[in-house]
């Protein structure tokens, strides 16, 4: 373990990941605590200004207060990708160790189902899922963990395929060890690695995706302080008070980098090459 | 390469374009709203939704339905907009071949900036060079394309500055400088992720590629630092950055959408996301089934690409 | 071997490759490993220089340094080196990348790894040849021809377009070969070239070299842990440990009369063919190597040498040159009089009295590897099934070790895992008298008393499990000897293999391959079973390591009655362990003889070939050197006659490929399947003999 955590903070990436990952953890936790004022309260009169001493980042078309709208949306927009990828990365985990376990038939037949589902791109892979449940904050998880599902299931495949042919395996199965044991004490904690460092990137992603379908309409809906909802309601008066969206992508932007130099960090502290 | 490798993929490809259709129209198919219901309103009697329901063939199980449909489709009618009561096809493929421009445009600036610049990273990894590429590729993977599109936005088009249209299209057969001038921005918007991805994914590789066995060998024959670099590590590490880039061009099918619609670019994703807030059941299944199917075409292009610079991958 | 004509350095103004007082070491301040250690070597002109050490000696970073090639951090570099009169210490790059494939060149073990995948064979020739000579494209071709016609490499014209994964690894390490000859260099670094490949490819291989060399008079360095393999091709040998050369001298001298402790313990070690008595215990050398983060002063292999005195540890030891052969030992006269000897307790009698019951026995035992590929079968091929063992019979009987040897692609391994239930197999396999089920449906009691071990001590112990786990395991699910707590039997398994008790809370990657192995061997013995299958496990061990596994395991088998079926592909190390053994090829037992015998005809005519691969290091023996042609037959689709029919040299005509030939009965445990009638095998002269044509060994 202490190996672990000196590798990962030998690196750059491991430092300042971890550093915004408290950031995040804090914002997460006590955002709603932090914010000076109401997220969905209207300040009539001090509509579309920028920064000043009564609003730290500015306030939108309803004279909303950005910062407490971001600090109570990180919430919302982190937890919800959190949760899309841990659906995702599960029900892919999951396939993947299995089909990649069992092989022959039943692997193949159910790759090639997933390379069929690969063949669509993620974003309209989601919107399908939305168009058939209807736009909601919940649906769009749900639709993201759906569309994440054959990548990760590819990913914990491979891995497994790798893992079942060495010689520990094979020794297991050799003991008489049931198939129960072998994948979840042989296999699995050999293949959590690669499967964690590809979930970590994808949890960016992921909020990339969940802002762009509430950009679009059809992920959350107003009045929720969802970062992405802020930038399309922030649009149409852009000309007049771009802080009202920048603030937003800046943080989208944030959680997302976190996220990947957290994944690379993780990737050079899990696989250590001599 | 040979036929029966070319064949054995077309048969691939087939197989994948039947099932992403199926998935297509089974997700379809679950839509709650009536496509009746929506043509006549929501105050028409019941003979009247039943005759059209009829006349459109909504009546008939599923499995009809699709056989109907997949016929169509494989002899190229696409069906029928409900929305606009024109052939499906046309609208499609006419929007289709706008959004083609954009993306080759997109990649032809992400293959001359990002490979070359990804190549100077990993040959001068650890230095000021790598640090700086590394920290343009992390920023641009990490923003969504609205955020960008949107401060593009703001910052270019906006009456201070003022330098590009923000939005409106004009073809370049009509005007060439014209029609650059308007698609620009959504290039640039698409271009910067996509050159993030591919920038990174060269480095990596290309830093893997220096550290093999076979270009220690090389430099221990006393080759040339560019012999080794371009005909040894280079041409090894763009067989897998092939492979991101058709990965990519899936990233761009979603970027595209997001693009086309902040600009109102009218290209095949801004018809698939009107199309599903108008419930226009044709035409999304429609533009679903292009998209996956050119994003397969796409995957196949860089896998006969591959094995044709590597031979060894046929045989596995 | 090389003639013995000597090698005048005195008269040669210049030496190919002076190194003088070299040092280096990795990483930097007070953890820095002093890998090599003031090091003192010359080549001359047209002579070939063996270096022999185990793994960690420094061997292969000093072939990489003298490249200047070292990668990742070095500090305290000392000394110099010097090719003809240039420093190479000086150079800088640009003049280090003159001379580099030009004026020294190197091959290193892996030929796959050495040749880009994806550049076609001729393409690396035009490379260098582009690089450091004038030649004109036209005549680039041709000199690229000729030089793969001059190693042996048949139709060049056509292997030129080849590419690696085309070839076979014996053919690539020929272009290799060629590639490090191309610019007529004046020195060549060989890194063990021939570890990665089978005996009898890589004696062609040291054929082919031994013949350039003479023809080119090259001077070359060459690296290996194979003494036998240095012997057959240098003229003189150093022998390096920890950083730090030994012991130099010719090589008649060295192999003769080795003087250093160490060099005649390393001797001691190897299991070759020798006059000596017969089942001499190999010796492996006690402890480990020595920590060279901190300075060692006086001897550093002091810890572990069974002569070591006080002085020893104390006082600076420096190479003695005396005439032709140099010695780092002051005493090593005084020594030679004492014989060298292990530290395990090895029972003199191999093995218990064989009990001739039947314990483990295959009947028609088949192993095809595949699936019937649909898609292949509508187009009309044949699907690629591939054969690996094709109708075995095999008794193991109780208490015996069964030796089975072959080489790659003959499908012990195969047999290896279905006999464990990791492979489908046809045909009959019997534990006693109780018929055992193929794979999926194995009995559990056949399971437990039927363990394997596998070759590669770091992938068979899961990185993520402590040793306790390991070992617990079998112990949990066999029931066995239900007295005392787990921890106790953890610890009694741990003493059995001679590791401390406390490496039962540790990692395997805290451990060596050595003491992984013998965890491995330990979890074997946890279930307390009737036969152990040994796949390979020595095989990439240094010799004194692979010595003490093999006297543990005789140890183990006197004790308990165990019986072994070792798997190898020295035929030599069966000598030392076996009763009995087999020899496989292309899926196939060829023959079974008596090991104590090895050497005596008839053989079989593969392993003739075979044992006349294995390197003999006595001197007094001379051996007859048999050479096969060609490559291992695909194993995809059955083989109608007999299986080594294409390469055979004692082929009689058509019947060898088109029927299968009998099992001659020779004597007890020894018959041959073979079309050669007993009389014609008999007449085989025997592979090692002496001088004055005693009786072989």
């Amino acid at each position: 373990m202490s190996d672990f955590t000196s590798r990962f903070f030998r690196q750059p990436q491991g430092i300042v990941s971890a550093v915004l990952l408290t950031i995040l953890i804090v914002e997460v936790a006590l955002g709603p605590l932090l914010a000076p004022y109401d997220p969905e309260t209207f300040h009539v009169k001090s509509r579309l200004l920028g920064p000043s001493t009564d609003f730290f980042l500015g306030t939108d078309q309803f004279g909303r207060d950005i910062l407490s709208r971001i600090l109570w949306g990180a919430r919302t927009t982190i937890l919800l990708s959190l949760i899309a990828t841990l659906i995702g990365a599960v029900a892919g985990g999951i396939l993947g160790i299995i089909s990649g376990y069992l092989g022959g038939r039943i692997d193949e037949l159910v790759m090639r189902f997933v390379d069929a589902l690969m063949a669509i791109p993620s974003l309209l892979f989601a919107l399908l899922i939305i168009t058939v449940l209807g736009p909601s904050g919940i649906n769009a998880v749900i639709a993201i963990g759906i569309a994440f599902s054959p990548g990760m299931a590819r990913i914990a495949r491979s891995v497994t395929l790798s893992v079942k042919t060495s010689d520990y395996v094979s020794a297991a199965v050799a003991r008489g060890e049931s198939t129960m044991w072998i994948m979840s004490r042989e296999i699995a904690p050999n293949m959590l690695a690669p499967v964690i460092i590809e979930a970590t990137i994808r949890v960016a992603f992921a909020i990339m995706l969940l802002a762009t379908l509430s950009f679009l309409g059809l992920g959350s809906q107003p009045p929720s302080p969802e970062w992405g909802l802020m930038i399309s309601e922030g649009r149409a008066f852009m000309f007049r008070n771009a802080w009202a969206i920048f603030w937003p992508g800046l943080s989208i932007a944030i959680v997302a980098i976190t996220f990947n130099l957290l994944g690379d960090a993780l990737r050079d502290a899990l696989n250590p090459k001599n | 390469m040979s036929l029966q490798y070319i064949l054995n993929r077309f048969f691939y490809l087939t197989i994948t374009a039947f099932v992403v259709s199926l998935l297509v129209f089974c997700i379809t198919q679950i839509l709650p709203a009536n496509a009746a219901t929506m043509l006549l309103g929501e105050y028409a009697t019941q003979d009247a939704l039943i005759a059209l329901e009829q006349k459109l063939g909504l009546d008939q199980p599923a499995y009809i339905q699709y056989f109907n449909w997949i016929s169509g489709v494989v002899q190229g009618d696409l069906g029928t907009s409900l929305r606009s009561g024109l052939p499906v096809s046309d609208t499609i493929f006419q929007a289709l071949g706008r959004s083609l421009i954009l993306a080759a445009f997109s990649l032809l600036a992400v293959v001359i900036i990002a490979i070359p610049l990804g190549v100077l990273a990993a040959v001068h990894r650890g230095k000021v060079t790598d640090f700086v590429v590394s920290l343009i590729s992390y920023v641009g993977i990490s923003l969504p394309e609205f955020v960008l599109a949107t401060l593009l936005l703001v910052w270019l088009t906006g009456p201070e500055i003022g330098m590009f249209p923000a939005s409106g299209y004009v073809p370049i057969t009509e005007s060439f400088w014209k029609g650059l001038w308007h698609i620009s921005l959504p290039v640039i918007t698409l271009a910067i992720v996509l050159t993030a991805h591919v920038m990174r994914m060269v480095r990596s590789e290309m830093a893997d590629a220096l550290q093999t066995d076979y270009v220690l060998a090389a430099r221990l024959r006393g080759l040339s630092a560019t012999t080794v670099l371009f005909r040894h590590a280079l041409r090894n590490s763009l067989l897998p950055t092939i492979t991101v880039l058709a990965l990519d061009v899936g990233y761009l099918i979603g970027g595209i959408i997001v693009v086309e619609e902040i600009f109102a670019f009218p290209g095949i994703g801004r018809l698939l996301i009107v199309s599903i807030q108008e419930r226009d059941l044709p035409m999304i299944q429609a533009g679903a089934l292009v998209m996956a199917f050119t994003y397969a075409i796409a995957n196949l292009a860089a896998d006969m690409a591959y094995v044709y610079l590597d031979r060894r991958i046929q045989y596995v | 071997m090389l003639s013995t004509q000597r090698i005048d350095n005195s008269m040669d103004a210049t030496k190919t490759l002076r190194i003088q007082g070299y040092s280096i070491s990795f990483g930097e301040g007070e953890r820095a490993l002093k890998v090599l250690d003031d090091i003192n070597l010359d080549i001359g002109r047209g002579e070939v220089v063996g270096l022999v050490g185990e793994s960690g000696s420094g061997k292969s970073t000093l072939a990489l340094a003298i490249m200047r090639a070292l990668q990742g951090r070095t500090s305290g570099e000392a000394g110099d080196m010097l090719l003809g009169s240039d420093s190479l210490c000086d150079l800088d790059e640009q003049g280090l990348n003159e001379i580099r494939g030009k004026r020294i060149a190197m091959v290193f073990q892996d030929p796959g790894g050495s040749l880009n995948p994806t550049l076609t064979l001729g393409e690396h020739f035009r490379q260098t040849l582009n690089r450091h000579s004038d030649l004109a494209p036209g005549d680039i071709i041709k000199e690229t021809h000729r030089l793969l016609s001059m190693v042996g490499l048949p139709d060049a014209s056509t292997m030129a377009l080849k590419f690696p994964y085309e070839v076979s690894g014996g053919e690539k390490q020929r272009a290799v070969i060629a590639l490090a000859f191309a610019c007529n260099p004046e020195l060549i670094l060989f890194d063990e070239p021939t570890s990665a490949l089978d005996a009898t490819t890589a004696v062609n291989i040291l054929d082919l070299f031994r013949e350039l060399q003479k023809q080119t008079g090259v001077s070359a360095l060459f690296i290996s842990h194979d003494l036998g393999v240095v012997r057959e091709i240098a003229h003189r040998v150093a022998v390096i440990y920890a950083g730090r050369i030994l012991e130099i001298g010719s090589v008649e001298k060295l192999y003769a009369e080795p003087r250093h402790p160490y060099t005649r313990s390393l001797l001691a070690s190897l299991p070759t063919p020798s006059l000596g008595e017969e089942n001499q215990p190999l010796v492996s050398i006690a402890g480990s190597l020595p920590d060279r983060t901190v300075p060692i002063i006086g001897c550093n292999f002091a810890e572990r040498c069974q002569f070591a005195t006080k002085k020893c540890w104390k006082e600076p030891i420096d190479l003695v040159p005396d005439n032709e052969h140099a010695v780092a030992c002051p005493y090593w006269e005084s020594a030679l009089s004492i014989k060298i000897h292990s530290n395990d307790e090895t029972p003199t009698i191999k093995g218990a009295a064989t009990e001739r019951v039947r314990r483990l026995s295959m009947e028609n035992l088949s192993v095809e590897i595949g699936r019937p590929d649909l898609f292949a079968r509508l187009m009309g091929r044949e699907s690629k099934i591939i054969h690996a063992v094709n109708n075995v019979d095999l008794v193991l009987h109780g208490g015996e070790t069964l030796g089975l040897v072959g080489e790659s692609g003959c499908g012990k391994s195969s047999l290896a895992k279905a006999l464990v239930g990791l492979r489908e197999f046809k045909g009959r396999v019997l534990l006693g008298d109780t018929p055992v089920h193929s794979l999926g449906h194995m009995e559990k009691s056949y399971r437990k008393r039927v363990q394997i071990i596998f070759q590669n001590p770091d992938l068979s112990l899961n990185p993520r499990q402590s040793i306790a786990t390991i070992l617990s395991r079998p112990l949990k699910l066999y029931q066995s000897d239900t007295s005392g707590n787990l921890s106790d039997r953890i610890e009694k398994l741990l003493q059995t293999v001679n590791l401390p008790a406390n490496f039962a809370s540790r990692y395997p990657h805290e451990l060596s391959g050595g003491e992984k192995q013998r965890i491995a061997i330990a979890r074997a013995l946890a279930a307390e079973p009737e036969v152990i299958i040994c796949d390979e496990i020595t095989s990439g061990l240094d010799a004194s390591i692979q010595a003490s596994i093999v006297n543990l395991l005789r140890k183990i088998q006197a004790q308990t009655g165990i019986s072994y079926l070792f798997i190898t592909h020295d035929l030599n190390l069966l000598r030392h362990i076996a009763d009995r053994v087999a020899v496989m090829y292309l899926g196939e037992v060829v023959e079974i003889r008596p090991a104590n015998k090895i050497g005596i005809p008839p053989y079989h005519p593969y392993t003739e070939a075979l044992l006349s691969s294995a390197p003999v290091l006595d001197s007094n023996l001379e051996f007859r050197r048999i050479r096969l042609e060609g490559s291992l037959p695909s194993r995809i689709g059955r083989v109608l006659g007999c299986p080594f029919a294409s390469r055979c040299p004692h082929r009689i005509g058509t019947i060898c490929e088109t029927e299968k030939p009998y099992r001659r009965d020779i004597g007890p445990d020894h018959w041959i399947q073979c079309h050669l009638d007993a009389g014609s095998l008999m007449a085989v002269p025997p592979i090692w003999s002496t001088p004055n044509s005693s009786p072989p060994i």
